[in-house]
């Protein structure tokens, strides 16, 4: 039981990292960015190819996963940022539904390019770093985990003290209570929007690497399911909330570990999008973002 | 007196011009001998799922293109159709002609489970429930092998049979495909024409005035979205018996996504243009086989490119045409309100706020107020400098915004604090918006159409199935009064500020309110339109549907209004005839800020 608990808290906490972009680009302009999972995808195959590249030249272990990590996170970034750029910007005066339907299509380009690239199987995400497995009170525990964990902590801390103190994090939240109030203030909506996307695009890229490091292989639609759940975090959090996103995740990751070994692990998405529905009609006093 | 106008709502796209229902029925008979021209039944197949793939386009074409819904797991209630045959008719031989209704409504009801929900709290939320959705329904499929049979599906189903006939040729099941998709194309196109598409358009333009036009635009909207789901259904019912099994992985994410291709491509409004999306997404993998894996991936990039460009073409488009103001200048300003707008019962004779506040996260918009108005047949005007609380308790009227305490009673209509915006719109209150909301994908007239049908679904019932617009004598009465006949067909958008204020006054009086809640009405006005503006709204006052108006601008409210409220701050602080209360000493303080010393003089 613990044991699931652990399991469920470690996947939530990935599940976590991709709903805050989600709940950020989300408060910002109010349109649900499908391809955060892809962004998560393409940081995982990023790093992967900068291990294949390195591995032969004999640069040292921990420096080569770092640097593959860097480029990881550098590829979903530029991903996202490019997503923005292409897709999302030149729509902001349009209709919600046609960002959405761009995000979509963004979400489908980027699936699709590494399934041509790589192909359908999965592929092991090899770099050569052997976790460090241990018990601690009777729970198997390894290092990747505590990883996940630490980063979801990590990001969530720094994201609330950058929205707090930093001036562009204040941008970020002036734009998301009041658009047309923060432009008059001087707040430039084009690059607080790149920021946040920005930003979605680290916590979605530290998510991905997270991810393939769990589970050890990594495919061209591995962002699609967290993907989706990330959006369910988002919202039983309630959108535009980073700490309720996180206490959201942690919830579904272990409500998902404990259904999984306790009832089916077939079902277990099904758990996850029934409570999502359940959420929507129990708790929508919470979730409306209304007011003009 | 004119006489009213044709009573259709405008119908783009028909036209009497012969050569159209020559190449119609030309592609009539085309499509009927199909199967003739070909020996090869491969090819009849693929025509076959070609049409299959234009009933499913046609119903994701009712959610995404009049009602903005995103449901991008659409083919999940292609799938649930789908089933629903294989599994009734493999099992308990459930006859292929009573799975059609049936299996219309058990994907409509699907779609009640999860658009209901998503839908009363966002629309937009639906593109990744419905996805999710689709997910669920994979791994059920996948998963619940004694019913579903896995991944390898479910075998031996029957084909279509009807009447003691059955179709066992590919011929055949073009033939049964061809008829349901006439049928399909005859209904949306109804749909299509029909004042219930105009309701969904205005829903999706602008959700806020939609409700305070009487519409409940949570249920609306699952109409439409289970008008969808039902098509869908049909579709899958069809593909079942036409396949003779089904497996789970015709109803993957790439099917999905072809199908909210096509709808994108199509721009959602016209049958040829859906038809020539359907053919080139879904006949350019069947031609080009070389190149199935990058299907999905032209996909991809066409949504993003079509859906930027088309925005872009249509935005250079509605800028060019734009309607001088110079020559729409009104004629004549003797004209009473016609008696077809005078309300249906009683109007209101006042208004009573018992308590009435409301905080917005740290602020206190609205101070516990009592505030009791008799307003019969009077303009009451409600001023105030910014941030006063005015459109706030205006807010809390209409019911757009929950107060915090307090209760709200119409004499004429009754206590309303408990009901919601669009009930309250329906019983009564008309109103219009400090920033002008319009429908603004409509026209004129069609704007008005809105405000006339108010929510009444027995009206766009009636439209729908007879093709005549009942409150049409409003909508033109409406529209004279205002002076916007000659206007009636263009689009909203288009007009400028003043006329777009008229519009929206004359949409708010086609529901023939018994209370007419008017917010900034007179702002960005020239002198002249005030001038005649203040002319029609004593008009309205004096036959009986009174007014309140909240305003900025001083000197208006004293020409019209026979009495003012002050409110400061979120408090009455004087209330009275125009002429006094804006000298009490208070109103001036609050007004010019004398307190705080001489810096308002720039105000």
């Amino acid at each position: 039981m613990i044991q699931q608990i652990w399991n469920g808290l470690s996947i939530g906490a990935a599940y976590g990292l991709i709903a805050i972009g989600y709940t950020l680009i989300f408060g910002v302009i109010q349109v649900i960015f499908f391809a955060q999972g892809e962004l998560s995808m393409l940081a995982a195959f990023a790093a992967l190819g900068m291990v294949v590249l390195l591995s032969s030249t004999g640069i040292p272990l921990p420096i080569m996963i770092l640097v593959a990590i860097a480029v990881g996170i550098a590829a979903s970034c530029a991903a996202g940022l490019a997503a923005e750029r292409v897709a999302i910007r030149p729509l902001r005066h349009a209709p919600r539904v046609k960002p959405l339907i761009t995000s979509l299509g963004m979400s489908i380009v980027y699936q699709n390019l590494i399934l041509i690239l790589v192909g359908p199987q999965p592929v092991a995400f090899n770099t050569g770093w052997i976790p460090s497995r241990w018990e601690f009170a009777g729970v198997r525990m390894n290092s990747v985990e505590v990883i996940m964990i630490g980063s979801l902590l990590a990001c969530t801390f720094a994201l609330e003290a950058f929205l707090r103190r930093n001036r562009y994090g204040l941008a970020i939240r002036s734009i998301a209570q009041s658009g047309a109030g923060a432009r008059l203030m001087g707040v430039s909506p084009e690059r607080t929007t790149a920021l946040t996307f920005g930003i979605a695009s680290l916590t979605g890229g530290i998510a991905g690497l997270l991810l393939a490091f769990y589970y050890g292989v990594i495919r061209f639609d591995m962002g699609f399911v967290p993907g989706i759940k990330g959006f369910t975090i988002a919202i039983l959090g309630g959108v535009g909330n980073v700490q309720g996103a996180v206490v959201a995740a942690v919830l579904v990751g272990v409500a998902e570990a404990l259904f999984a070994s306790y009832v089916s692990s077939d079902y277990r998405d099904v758990l996850v999008f029934g409570l999502l529905i359940v959420m929507l009609i129990v708790r929508p006093h919470g979730l409306l973002g209304e007011g003009e | 007196m004119k006489k009213p106008g044709p009573s259709r709502i405008a119908q783009p796209g028909v036209s009497t011009v012969p050569w159209r229902s020559l190449l119609l029925s030309n592609l009539f008979v085309l499509a009927i001998s199909f199967p003739f021209l070909t020996a090869n039944p491969y090819y009849i197949h693929v025509a076959t799922v070609f049409l299959l793939y234009v009933i499913l386009s046609l119903g994701l074409s009712i959610m995404l293109g009049h009602a903005g819904l995103l449901a991008i797991g659409y083919v999940a209630f292609f799938a649930v159709g789908a089933y629903f045959y294989g599994v009734l008719n493999s099992r308990y031989g459930l006859p292929f002609l009573a799975a059609i209704p049936l299996g219309a409504m058990a994907a409509a009801a699907t779609g009640a489970i999860i658009g209901l929900p998503t839908l009363r709290v966002r629309g937009d939320y639906l593109a990744l429930v419905s996805l999710a959705f689709l997910q669920i329904c994979q791994e059920i499929l996948l998963n619940w092998v004694p019913v579903t049979g896995g991944a390898k599906g479910i075998p031996g189903i029957d084909g279509p049979r009807a009447f003691g006939l059955t179709a066992a040729m590919p011929m055949h099941y073009y033939w049964v495909v061809l008829g349901i998709a006439l049928l399909v194309v005859a209904i949306s196109t109804r749909i299509a024409r029909s004042s219930l598409a105009r309701v969904w358009e205005a829903i999706r333009d602008d959700e806020i005035a939609a409700k305070a036009c009487g519409f409940n635009t949570t249920n609306w909207l699952l109409v439409a979205f289970m008008i969808g789901a039902a098509i869908a259904g049909v579709a899958g019912v069809l593909f079942a018996s036409i396949q003779r099994f089904v497996t789970p992985e015709s109803f993957g994410l790439g099917e999905a996504i072809l199908v909210l291709a096509i709808v994108v491509l199509a721009g959602g409004r016209s049958l040829a243009r859906v038809a020539v999306a359907c053919a080139v997404l879904f006949g350019l993998p069947e031609v080009l086989r070389g190149f199935a894996e990058y299907r999905l991936l032209i996909f991809g990039v066409l949504l993003v490119v079509f859906t930027v460009v088309d925005d872009i073409l249509r935005r250079r488009r509605s800028h060019g045409d734009a309607v001088p103001a110079t020559d729409l200048l009104p004629q004549d300003l003797k004209r009473a309100l016609p008696d077809s707008l005078r309300p249906l019962g009683p109007p209101a004779t006042a208004i009573l706020l018992e308590n009435l506040s409301k905080r917005f996260r740290g602020v206190e918009a609205l101070k516990p107020v009592d505030i009791r108005l008799l307003c019969e047949r009077r303009i009451i005007g409600l001023v105030g400098t910014n941030g006063a609380g005015k459109t706030t308790l205006f807010n809390c009227l209409s019911g757009l915004v929950e107060p915090d305490s307090g209760r709200i009673t119409v004499v004429g209509i009754g206590e309303i604090s408990s009901l919601r915006a669009d009930k309250r719109s329906r019983l009564g209150l008309g109103r219009t918006f400090q920033q002008v909301r319009l429908f603004n994908s409509l026209t004129v007239r069609q704007n008005v159409e809105i405000g006339a049908l108010n929510g009444r679904a027995g009206l766009v019932l009636h439209e729908l199935l007879l093709g005549r617009i009942k409150p049409i004598g409003e909508v033109d009465a409406a529209l004279q009064f205002l002076s916007l006949n000659h206007l009636a067909d263009v689009q909203v958008a288009t007009l400028p500020i003043g006329l777009q204020r008229k519009v929206e006054i004359a949409r708010a009086l086609a529901h023939r309110p018994k209370l007419l809640l008017l917010d900034e009405v007179a702002s960005g006005l020239n002198e002249a339109e005030k001038k005649e503006l203040s002319y029609l709204l004593q008009q309205i006052a004096e036959s009986g549907i009174p007014i309140v108006l909240v305003e900025h601008d001083v000197a208006f409210v004293s020409m019209v209004a026979s009495y003012v409220v002050v409110l400061d701050a979120g408090k009455v602080i004087g209330e009275g005839l125009p002429a006094e209360v804006m000298s009490e000493p208070k109103v001036v303080t609050s007004y010019l800020g004398l307190e705080g010393g001489c810096h308002a003089g720039n105000a």
